[in-house]
């Protein structure tokens, strides 16, 4: 009985000290450690941008004619051509990056028979014709510009009949580069 | 320090270096991109499909049978069609016998002509015949006939087949069960 007891004792006294260290651990310990602090030099440092806004009317033409896209029927040597007004922000100490059009979502039997080129005006400066944009730095800041996208379709045999050209397939790609 | 030990250490490394592959595929996939599709119409391809009927009668000794008493010439209508969905050209490309001609096929004339329409290709007036063989040999290169036709979609064109048949055969004429076969070309527009 006297041993339980005093085992009791010497717990609650463990506990209590215990208890006192931790407290003086989180508690004191900010004020016993020095301490400093300072601003950065330089101020702000702002991040860049890259972006491109499809805006304005787009309009189509095949084979040199003006068309309404919806009504087209493909056939071999059909070239339609896309005008489309855009907006380019590029802007980067740095940047560089470029401007494709992409078809890797066609499906396999029209992307063998589909050829895509493109063509942007005016250049912003920082931009060449081929689509490069920097290196940096670069500073386009939503230049407007026109983009001409090229589509030839062509085919032998009797490949590529009644298939669906899914122009969501083909896409504007801006891409950073480095 | 055994070897057990080792293999320790380097199943402890894997999850570092796997992070470390995680961190290195992240800087590729930091760059900005964008990607903004031309347009979201869709369009669709055209169908090119040639259709050649013609009568129930081409095989020549059918013709000769029921033709025969008509002078020298039997004739078949022949009706290319355009049963795509867009405009094409068409034009002869080639003419060939085949089957086992006999010894008289060489003595045959076959020819081809465009007409108004099937009716008229009994009796009535044909166009500027060609020749497509003679003495059993191919001879329509050359001729203005092998130029491209235009055929509207669904439209046809009626061409009248006629087959010559000389008035003195030899005393061992033999036709046997030849078939002429025409080849057309067609493309799209």
């Amino acid at each position: 009985m006297t041993t339980s007891s005093s085992k009791d004792r010497r717990l609650v006294k463990g506990v209590l000290i215990g208890v006192a260290g931790l407290a003086l651990l989180v508690g004191g310990g900010t004020f016993a450690l020095w301490n400093d602090s300072d601003l950065l030099p330089g101020g702000d440092i702002s991040t860049g941008d890259l972006s491109l806004d499809l805006v304005g009317e787009a309009s189509w033409t095949l084979n040199g004619e003006p068309v309404t896209i919806g009504e087209v029927l493909l056939v071999p040597e059909d070239e339609l051509m896309l005008t489309q007004p855009m907006e380019l922000s590029a802007q980067g100490t740095t940047l560089q990056a470029t401007l494709t059009v992409d078809m890797d979502a066609l499906d396999g039997e029209l992307v063998d028979n589909l050829t895509v080129a493109s063509a942007y005006s005016p250049l912003p400066a920082g931009m060449t014709a081929d689509g490069t944009i920097g290196p940096g730095p670069v500073n386009i800041d939503a230049a407007e510009m026109t983009a001409s996208v090229t589509i030839v379709f062509d085919a032998d045999g009797q490949d590529a009949q009644d298939a669906t050209v899914s122009l969501s397939d083909i896409t504007f790609e801006l891409q950073q580069t480095v | 320090m055994s070897g057990k030990r080792r293999w320790w250490r380097v199943l402890a490394a894997l999850p570092l270096l796997g992070a470390a592959a995680l961190g290195g595929a992240r800087v590729a996939t930091a760059l900005w991109s964008q990607s903004v599709p031309i347009s979201t119409e869709q369009v669709p391809t055209g169908r090119l499909d040639l259709t050649a009927a013609i009568g129930a009668s081409i095989t020549v000794p059918v013709q000769i049978q029921s033709q025969l008493s008509a002078p020298t010439t039997a004739r078949v209508p022949l009706t290319i069609g355009n049963a795509g969905n867009v405009p094409l050209d068409y034009r002869l490309a080639d003419v060939a016998w085949v089957g086992t001609p006999g010894s008289g096929t060489a003595a045959l004339v076959p020819t081809i002509a465009p007409t108004a329409s099937a009716a008229d290709c009994g009796t009535g007036a044909v166009g500027s015949a060609l020749t497509l063989t003679t003495g059993g040999s191919t001879v329509v290169s050359g001729s203005a006939f092998v130029a491209w036709r235009a055929l509207a979609v669904g439209s046809s064109d009626v061409l009248c087949l006629s087959l010559q048949i000389p008035d003195a055969l030899s005393a061992g004429f033999q036709l046997g069960s030849p078939t002429i076969t025409l080849t057309f070309d067609a493309q799209s527009q």
